[in-house]
């Protein structure tokens, strides 16, 4: 029962080939499997964590860039808001200007026609004025008296 | 009873004039054992899977099981080691516990089935293999020199040589005798509790055979085998980390 | 025979000193995981341990009794 025998020996050596056989395909396979597995999964996660941090980055960017684009549409409808009142008033002063200038003219028409007018009734007048001095001239020619008065008359006619 | 304590012997040599054991049911059942492991380990990592599947889940489970059993005590010297102590805790644990399938049919039952007066010699009880001194020896004089090997890789001849006298020359006497007593004490307390434990379940199945082996043989031939599979390699893993640490705290 | 048979009883009488010694660490385990029970899983395993390591010597006592029953004697 307590001989040493060949059981020995055969227990050594196939304790050696079994170390061997699950050295090489248990735990240098799947140990190795699983470190390379772990390995991966935290350059993943790193990778992971950068591609986060570069979004973050990106979206910040882009958010100022949305934010500058505002602020200078904002600016730009201000300009041309500015722009569009000021040719406004332009073009109502012009208007105005025209107006004016419109009316002015047509008054000056008016003031012209009139002088014109006057100028003829004034030489309406001198005719009739001469007709009846004519005829009262022919009336009485030697009447020293009333030669002056038409005289008068016809100055203060023309004077007016 | 004999039939039992004595192992069956196969074939044997004759050295002088003493007829010395060859092959005996303990290598024979050995050998099953370690097929068995090596066909499962080939199945379950067939095809390795970046998500785990199958096979591969329990492989994984039982590397890394006995990588954090490693890891807890020898640190970082893990991977040096975890390979053989895993290879004695597979092999342990399977072997302690194949009395459950004690269930092959003898020599006089398959002749008569087969009718072939051949196989009445054949002859092959699912006995563990530890219950057989020599196996539960080798396998602890193999603690013994990994344990001393580890020793030397990690101080070189010199450093061992060196720590026979240190702190005392009385300690040189004090760790042969701890070179002898500490396999024969892996090895007795294997061997011991699994002869025990293949008598104890022997008695029971001349006792009351019907249900009462189930019974008790939840104890002897699963818990007990696995708890010794269990405290040989835990106790050999102690052996390495002293002789591993040692250099450790010096460093320091 | 006979003497023989009482020598391998007497031997297995190192089986008491196993179960003192486990029965109190055994004991000493319990007290500590009602003291510390988020501690059970190391208590447990030093337990289990300390446990297998003092039944050696009930095993040597088994195996010597083994040996004066099985072993053929010279003589």
């Amino acid at each position: 029962m307590l001989d040493i025998d060949f059981t020995f020996l055969f227990t050594g050596l196939n304790l050696i080939v079994l170390y061997l056989f699950l050295r090489k395909f248990l735990f240098r396979r799947v140990g190795d499997y699983m470190e390379n597995r772990s390995r991966l999964i935290a350059e993943d996660i790193q990778k992971g964590a950068e591609l986060k941090a570069e979004g973050e980055d990106f979206r910040a960017r882009q958010e100022e860039a949305l934010t500058a684009a505002a602020a200078e549409c904002q600016s730009m409808l201000r300009t041309s808001r500015e722009e569009a009142a000021r040719r406004g008033d332009e073009i109502v002063a012009e208007a105005k200007k025209e107006a004016t200038r419109l009316v002015t003219r047509a008054r000056e028409e008016a003031q012209r026609e009139r002088e014109r007018l006057l100028a003829d009734l004034r030489l309406e007048v001198a005719s009739l004025a001469l007709a009846a001095a004519t005829k009262v001239v022919e009336e009485n020619m030697d009447n020293e008296r009333n030669r002056r008065l038409i005289e008068e008359f016809l100055d203060r006619e023309g004077a007016a | 009873m004999e039939g039992i304590v004595a192992p069956h012997v196969y074939a044997s040599v004759t050295l002088g004039e003493r007829s010395v054991p060859l092959i005996t049911d303990a290598v024979i059942v050995t050998w099953v054992v370690m097929a068995i492991i090596m066909v499962a380990t080939l199945l379950l990592t067939r095809r390795l899977r970046p998500v785990p599947k199958g096979g591969q889940k329990v492989a994984e489970t039982i590397v890394s099981l006995i990588e954090g059993l490693v890891k807890d005590q020898l640190g970082h010297h893990y991977r040096t080691y975890a390979p053989y102590l895993g290879t004695i805790l597979i092999f342990l644990v399977l072997a302690n516990i194949v009395g459950i399938f004690d269930i092959l049919p003898q020599g006089p039952a398959l002749a008569a089935v087969f009718h072939n007066p051949a196989l009445a010699e054949f002859e092959l009880e699912m006995h563990p293999p530890t219950k057989n001194l020599n196996v539960t020896l080798c396998l602890a004089v193999m603690s013994l020199v990994v344990a001393v090997g580890a020793e030397f890789r990690q101080r070189g001849v010199r450093g061992w040589l060196r720590s026979f006298y240190r702190p005392t020359p009385v300690s040189a006497f004090v760790k042969l005798l701890d070179y002898i007593v500490r396999p024969m004490s892996l090895c007795l307390r294997l061997f011991g509790n699994m002869l025990g434990g293949t008598i104890v379940m022997a008695l029971m199945y001349m006792a009351l055979p019907l249900f009462a082996p189930a019974a008790v043989g939840i104890y002897f031939d699963l818990f007990d085998g696995g708890m010794q599979a269990y405290v040989f390699v835990f106790l050999t893993m102690i052996y390495i980390a002293e002789a591993v640490e040692t250099e450790d705290e010096m460093k320091q | 025979m006979g003497l023989l048979a009482i020598a391998a009883g007497i031997a297995v009488f190192t089986g008491v000193g196993a179960g003192i010694g486990i029965g109190i660490a055994t004991g000493k385990a319990a007290e500590g995981i009602s003291r510390q029970p988020e501690a059970s899983g190391k208590i447990m395993t030093t337990t289990i341990l300390g446990a297998a390591l003092s039944e050696a010597t009930a095993i040597y006592g088994f195996v010597v009794a083994l040996i004066i029953l099985f072993v053929k004697w010279a003589g």
